[in-house]
């Protein structure tokens, strides 16, 4: 089960990375990330709002209200272009750090 | 989703009686829940099974109060910083911040406005709008705002009344000394700090309040 810190440090690229796809909402954030990592990232579901919520008052990504399926209000996010550099800056990050450990791992089996 | 409406209603209100989660935030979890509600009974899940499954995904009601406190401690550090550091820039610029404080005078201005306050709105609505302002900045229902905003406009009042009541009090104080001319420094020093409480507490922490306010309203859709 992977720890709680590094889910919670994986969250906002996750978040930034699944929008960049286009316009999402919760639930639907929520199980991409699921069927992505084939059950291994657990998020709680209320545990992604905060984070949505964040992401938005530092201006990386936009919400809009609109009615579900079920008549409930609902909550539609999306990239900004604020978003998408930040998501380049941390794909960036994300990428060193896995090429280094690779590098690392690779070297103690050999 | 018919069979579960009391149920939500249920869920909603012990979520929002909890405090620190909004209406719109709950609006947002309350379609989640149905969502998860819908993706249970659509797998087979009896209306039991799929109620449970679903807020034990979502989380129980003290987890998510939890999460969104948190959330918004984090505001509140950043805002407290703020004047902290106005305080220690007017500290280092002039003689020390040691100037500045006379604990007794500040709260003789605090007490005048929170009385004030108490009297007008009530404890439960003062504090709603103090924590309303001060520990978050996500959106806010326009209702909701409107609500809370006359708290911040009467404070704002209260303050400079405050120091003007201060200032009378101080200076028939003063009236009362003036045979001993050596307490006239600290009668006066009273009288100014009194003003200079009043206008602090007034422009720093109602009139910020309530821009911090207004900034969470919720755009029109």
């Amino acid at each position: 089960m992977t720890s709680k810190k590094l889910v919670a440090a994986s969250s906002e690229p996750l978040v930034l990375t699944i929008l960049s796809h286009g316009e999402s909402y919760g639930y639907a954030i929520i199980q991409r990330v699921r069927s992505v990592s084939r059950d291994v990232l657990q998020w709680t579901d209320g545990m992604l709002y905060p984070v949505l919520h964040r992401l938005e008052e530092r201006g990386l990504i936009d919400a809009r209200w609109d009615c579900s399926e079920h008549g409930r209000k609902r909550r539609y996010y999306r990239l900004t272009m604020k978003g998408e550099a930040a998501l380049a800056a941390q794909r960036v990050e994300w990428e060193s750090v896995n090429a280094t450990l690779t590098e690392l791992w690779g070297v103690s089996h050999a | 989703m018919h069979e579960f409406e009391s149920r939500l209603r249920e869920w909603r209100y012990d979520l929002l009686s909890r405090g620190g989660v909004r209406a719109w935030q709950a609006d947002e979890l309350e379609d989640q829940l149905c969502c998860s509600l819908a993706a249970a009974l659509h797998a087979g899940a009896d209306a039991e099974g799929a109620w449970r499954e679903a807020v034990e995904a979502l989380g129980n009601t003290q987890t998510l109060h939890t999460e969104y406190t948190k959330d918004r401690l984090m505001t509140l550090t950043s805002k407290l910083a703020g004047f902290a550091i106005t305080l220690a820039i007017l500290g280092l610029a002039t003689t020390g911040p040691a100037t500045f404080l006379h604990i007794p005078t500040i709260m003789t201005v605090a007490a005048l406005i929170m009385g004030g306050l108490i009297t007008s709105f009530g404890w439960s609505r003062t504090k709603r709008a103090l924590s309303a302002s001060f520990q978050s900045a996500s959106p806010l229902e326009a209702q909701e705002i409107d609500h809370l905003l006359p708290v911040f406009k009467r404070g704002y009042r209260l303050a400079w009344m405050s120091s003007v009541i201060g200032v009378v009090v101080a200076f028939m104080q003063l009236m009362g000394n003036l045979s001993d001319p050596s307490r006239l420094g600290e009668g006066l020093a009273l009288v100014t700090l009194m003003v200079f409480y009043g206008a602090v507490i007034a422009e720093f922490v109602f009139a910020n309040g309530e821009q911090w306010l207004e900034n969470r309203r919720l755009p029109c859709e």
